[in-house]
């Protein structure tokens, strides 16, 4: 054996290899140059005090596992190269005995593994090795449990515990297998902190630790900013065409409009000098094909010149290259006879997307839609129904609360909260119906409004139904209090009955909805349940009708 | 490190419940990616009435704000700049799954006549996400081969559309790694150093809270654990996959005998299913007995509804009614799977050939193995497919045995009727991942004592026979937690072998882990993963891949890229398979 003393030491532990393992750390963490001597002040200590105290720095510790830590976390700063080599050979020796490496791995707390990773530390922090406080933490009482919820083990020498080194709390050794880096002053530090042992919710409540929001990163600005110089280029080039544009058609207007037969020549010069004066003209031979439909010209596909921009395209009245547009000239003073003038003037493609691209820059905005305005009643009735319901729900549980008998005003508020809900349920329906009928020819129109039926269904369904079992608890109490032997119904009663009414009415209808898809789906077996509940409440229904129906005669 | 909390986070942001009428436009991908984490009726919450796809033809509805959410690639963008030119919409809002190229933006910008975007925002959600620990990239055929021209090239647009998908998930999951790679595979290190330096060039985007350890992110290669893939899983999830095929989270039902006409396509996800997600990881047996607990549930529902006497039960009735109709489609649903799955295993003999497979991976008994392998490829009932399964399983593990039959085997299976181009997938298999290229031997844990060492403490080993075997990953990751994992083997992408700052960090416990394999990752293997962090709490492991292999998409795969990887001169892939055999 070659670890005796330590053995001895130790002997207040009760599991034999509990020891063993425990001593391994003692010689791992905590052997300084001189252990002989280490080891009988050890031995004094613990005679003297009966509680444990480190040899190093003389701290008074709680218990056996606690000290072990502190060697650990602690006293790490010996440099490997002062244990003496026996010891080395011995630990190493130990490491392969099998039982200790199967305790090693059952206890999973990987001593042999952990203690050179909190040795490394101290290659980053200052030769004094700054310490985590233990201001915080807690001292065990006679009858302490285990910090974790699920466990809740009662700690004492049988069950080795600690603190964590960040809340402070005591948790028994299995509920501490987790590292974390601490500053001195027990927070979390990634950076420069002491490796130190802590519990899981310390360490899942890191900050971070538990993120789920990716990154990301908005490009709206500089979106816009190029969007900016973009549109202000095209600005710019519509200004352009539109200058030439007018400038074209005013120096054309100015000619007169039919020439007679001798001045065709020097007509036909003084268009071609106003069309170079507004753009140079592209030559025409050093264009082989149409830049928008790629064809080659040839004697069927002619060659035209944009006049806006001088380009060169054809004028195919398929794939409309370039066309000729008229624009009538309205005479400001009408002094001479002249009618309206128009002046025809030839755009390509381009020039004509950007000049039309201005005249119908940001469309009004379609927000008066009626579909739009039917849309925006469902959402108002469907945040009013969200707003309300927090509060009935609060409210109905003040009066289930068995400890306290309701009183008449919150009965009374209940039930009016109760009728208000249930007519903004009828009325959110009913708006959901009127969106699924709106009248369109659109097809994506169509699968809209019924996207949105669907889902007001099953908004209906998540927040109606569990309405509708609430009341008969409190309108049996209120039987009770309020039970009258008239012959003829108060009119309390009679608004209870007609909720009822309305409460099966509605059910009535789902029990159809139900019938139909389910025979849509073939689910026979169920079509045939649903129709039983269907009859009967059918029944129900009628029998209310007649009792409303005597009540109004009456 | 929850991949799908972090991709559900995006959507709803994208998606906000504001009351306003929304339509959702996708491309192709994010149509995968939004599918396999967002729901139809949890978008409807949402306002998001309509969703459809930006390459198709639309009808103007002003009054609609749309969203647009889209893979930066230059299609989509292009497709966006024409929506845009001609807008059908009143707004729009425009999310892309991954960094933006500037000309990209400046596209979109120009086509932005009418001032109608008035969000651009990058969102890094470029992965298919099985679970909150698995992702896919979904390179695979017949989309995207990953292998270039030789076995250890890369297809570059795939090289391309890996580094991106592990930035994104870099950048999902706010990590900034310490990046390793298996020192053997060309292509672990050539996506290793991509990987790093889109990170280097992305230092801002990157900049992250500091962790008490650096998380890692491992790039291994499929190579060097061949027999995984190939191995008959006996899970819930990935025996679906084996036999079935789970595709982005649907699974094609409409080969099976007798199905009913809603069945023919169903969806499998753990997202939508609490009953799946409590079971994607139980082992078949067990899963007979859940299911009969399920179906007794049922029944009991079943019958409570049918006794209805008074309003009080009516009413109930009709509560419980969609929860009802619910719980039907799913009971019907697993009972449909599960009765298929034990079908299959009873038509295909897959008991025996499974306990072959084991055998085959993890004992060394050549002669026993021969012999039943001999009669099960004889035998009528296993599949082809299943055939050429055993003889790469026996080749892989009886490669360097020199008594070894592979071409005999090969050969007998011809005789069989085995189409040829099948069987020569097996001569392929041996060129990419045989003994000569592996970097470990996955046959080496022959010891009980040897693998007890290795492996975690506390995870079940040998279950029964047809559950012995154990995934590669499982060393690595245990070398990798306790520290061990060498430095020769698994050299830094960045270059740096001995800076003292990256020794400190092997040495340290590793908290976050992302492990992403080339060449496709298995269910078997996400399976091992959930194991480990049940295990070891504290540590946190993201498990990724090209592609989620099945053995018949791993052999397809490889079949197509040596279609056009030349054989080295003078030899035939056969000549040199007898060569070795000889």
């Amino acid at each position: 054996m070659d670890r005796p003393k330590p053995r001895r030491v130790l002997g207040t532990a009760e599991k034999p290899y509990e020891d063993t393992l425990t001593a391994n750390s003692h010689l791992m963490g905590a052997v300084s140059p001189s252990s002989e001597s280490l080891l009988s002040s050890e031995t004094s200590t613990i005679n003297e005090t009966e509680r444990f105290v480190c040899p190093i720095c003389n701290e008074e510790m709680v218990s056996l596992a606690q000290l072990n830590r502190h060697l650990d976390d602690a006293h790490t700063d010996v440099p490997t190269s002062a244990k003496p080599s026996w010891l080395k050979k011995s630990v190493a020796k130990a490491r392969q005995l099998p039982t200790v490496a199967a305790l090693n791995r059952l206890s999973r707390l990987d001593l042999f593994d952990e203690s050179p990773a909190s040795s490394t530390d101290d290659t980053r922090t200052p030769s004094p090795a700054p310490e985590v406080t233990r201001a915080h933490w807690k001292l065990p009482s006679d009858n302490e449990k285990c910090s974790q919820p699920s466990c809740r083990k009662k700690l004492s020498i049988r069950t080795p515990f600690g603190n964590c080194a960040c809340c402070g709390n005591l948790y028994c050794t299995n509920h501490l297998k987790f590292r974390m880096r601490l500053a001195q002053d027990a927070t979390h530090d990634p950076q420069n902190g002491i490796w130190s042992t802590v519990c899981e919710i310390c360490y899942t409540s890191r900050p971070g630790y538990m993120d789920s929001t990716g990154a990301q990163k908005s490009l709206t600005s500089a979106f816009s900013k190029l969007r900016a110089t973009a549109i202000a280029s095209k600005r710019l080039e519509a200004n352009r065409l539109e200058n030439r544009l007018t400038r074209y058609v005013e120096n054309m207007s100015l000619l007169p409009s039919k020439p007679p037969f001798y001045a065709r020549l020097t007509y036909s010069n003084k268009v071609h000098e106003i069309e170079q004066s507004v753009v140079p003209w592209e030559k025409d031979q050093d264009i082989a094909v149409c830049r928008y439909c790629s064809r080659n010209f040839s004697i069927s596909l002619r060659k035209h010149h944009c006049r806006l921009c001088g380009q060169v395209v054809c004028s195919d009245s398929a794939t409309n290259c370039s066309i000729d547009i008229d624009i009538q000239i309205v005479p400001e003073a009408a002094t001479e006879k002249n009618d309206p003038k128009t002046v025809s003037v030839r755009m390509c493609k381009r020039c004509r997307m950007i000049l039309n691209s201005r005249v119908s820059s940001r469309k009004s905005s379609t927000s008066d839609s009626p579909f739009l305005r039917a849309y925006m009643v469902l959402t108002q009735f469907q945040v009013g129904i969200k707003d309300t319901l927090p509060r009935f729900e609060a409210l109905l549980e003040a009066l289930s609360d068995e400890s306290a008998p309701p009183n008449k005003e919150q009965l009374h508020e209940a039930k009016k909260i109760r009728q208000k809900l249930l007519d903004s349920f009828t009325q959110y329906d009913i708006a959901a119906k009127r969106i699924l009928n709106f009248p369109t020819q659109s097809e994506t129109q169509k699968k809209l409004q019924k996207s949105i039926y669907a889902q007001s269904v099953s908004f209906l369904q998540t927040h109606m139904l569990p309405l509708q079992n609430l009341p008969k608890n409190f309108s049996s109490q209120r039987a009770s209090s309020t039970a009258s032997p008239e012959p003829g119904l108060s009119e309390e009663q009679v608004v209870s009955l007609r909720q009822k009414l309305i409460v099966l009415e509605e059910q009535k209808f789902m029990v159809k909805e139900m019938i139909n898809n389910a025979r849509k789906s073939r689910q026979f077996d169920a079509i045939a349940a649903l129709e039983q509940n269907g009859a009967e409440l059918d029944n129900e229904i009628s029998k209310l009708q007649l009792q409303l129906g005597n009540s109004v005669s009456a | 490190m929850d991949l799908l909390a972090a991709a559900q986070t995006y959507i709803r942001q994208m998606v906000p419940d504001d009351g306003s009428l929304k339509i959702l436009l996708l491309d192709a991908e994010t149509t995968q990616i939004v599918s396999m984490v967002f729901s139809q009726s949890q978008l409807l919450q949402r306002q998001v009435y309509l969703v459809d796809r930006l390459d198709n033809n639309r009808e103007k509805m002003k009054h609609l704000k749309c969203i647009v959410f889209i893979r930066p690639t230059q299609e989509s963008i292009r497709n966006l700049a024409q929506e845009l030119y001609a807008p059908c919409y009143g707004e729009y809002h425009v999310y892309t799954s991954n960094i933006i190229s500037k000309s990209g933006l400046e596209q979109i910008a120009e086509a932005d006549d009418l001032e109608l975007v008035t969000k651009v925002i990058e969102l890094f959600a470029d992965q298919l996400v099985v679970s909150p620990s698995l992702f896919s990239l979904n390179i695979t055929i017949p989309r995207l081969l990953e292998f270039g021209s030789s076995p250890t090239q890369w297809n570059p647009q795939a090289l391309d559309r890996a580094t991106q998908g592990i930035l994104a998930t870099l950048l999902a999951l706010k990590k900034k790694p310490v990046i390793r790679y298996q020192s053997n595979s060309e292509r672990a290190r050539k996506l290793a150093s991509y990987v790093q330096q889109s990170v280097q060039a992305e230092r801002p985007l990157f900049d992250f809270r500091a962790s008490d350890t650096p998380p890692i992110l491992l790039f291994l290669d499929r190579k060097n654990d061949p027999v995984t893939p190939l191995l008959l899983p006996w899970t819930y999830q990935a025996m679906v996959h084996e036999l079935l095929n789970i595709q982005n989270g649907t699974v094609d039902l409409s080969n099976v005998p007798d199905i009913r006409p809603e069945l023919k396509q169903i969806v499998l996800t753990e997202e939508s299913d609490p009953f799946f997600k409590r079971n994607v990881f139980l082992n078949f047996g067990d899963l007979g007995s859940t299911i009969k607990d399920y179906v007794d549930h049922f029944q009991a529902k079943t019958q409570s509804n049918k006794q209805i006497e008074s309003i009080a039960d009516m009413k109930r009735f009709v509560e419980d009614y969609p929860e009802f109709r619910r719980l039907s489609g799913n009971v019907s649903k697993h009972v449909t799977l599960v009765s298929e799955l034990s079908r299959k295993v009873e038509s295909e003999s897959l008991l025996d050939v499974s306990e072959l497979e084991q055998s085959l991976a993890c004992n060394d008994a050549h002669n026993q193995d021969l012999k039943t392998l001999q009669s099960l490829i004889q035998s009528s009932k296993v599949t082809d497919d299943a055939k050429v399964r055993l003889v790469a399983l026996y080749a892989l593990r009886y490669e360097g045995n020199p008594n070894n039959q592979i071409r005999v085997l090969m050969e007998l299976l011809v005789t069989l009727g085995v189409p040829k181009e099948k069987t020569d997938v097996i001569s392929t298999l041996l060129r990419v991942a045989g003994a000569s290229q592996r970097l470990h031997d996955p046959y080496s844990s022959d010891s009980i004592f040897s693998r007890a060492r290795s492996g975690f403490t506390g995870l079940k080993g040998v279950e029964n026979v047809y559950t012995q075997h154990l995934p590669l990953l499982e060393k690595i990751l245990s070398w990798l937690i306790k520290g061990k994992l060498r430095m020769d083997q698994y050299p830094y992408a960045d270059g740096s072998t001995s800076v003292p700052q990256s020794t400190v960090s092997t040495k340290e416990r590793p908290q976050d882990i992302i492990v992403f394999m080339v060449g496709g990752v298995t269910y078997e293997e996400a399976l091992l993963i959930h194991k480990i962090s049940e295990t070891m709490p504290g540590v946190r492991i993201v498990l990724g891949g090209t592609s989620i292999l099945r053995s018949q998409l791993y052999l397809d795969q490889l079949r197509e890229a040596s279609a056009q990887w030349q054989t080295p001169a003078g030899h035939t892939a056969r000549e040199r398979l007898s060569h070795r055999v000889a």
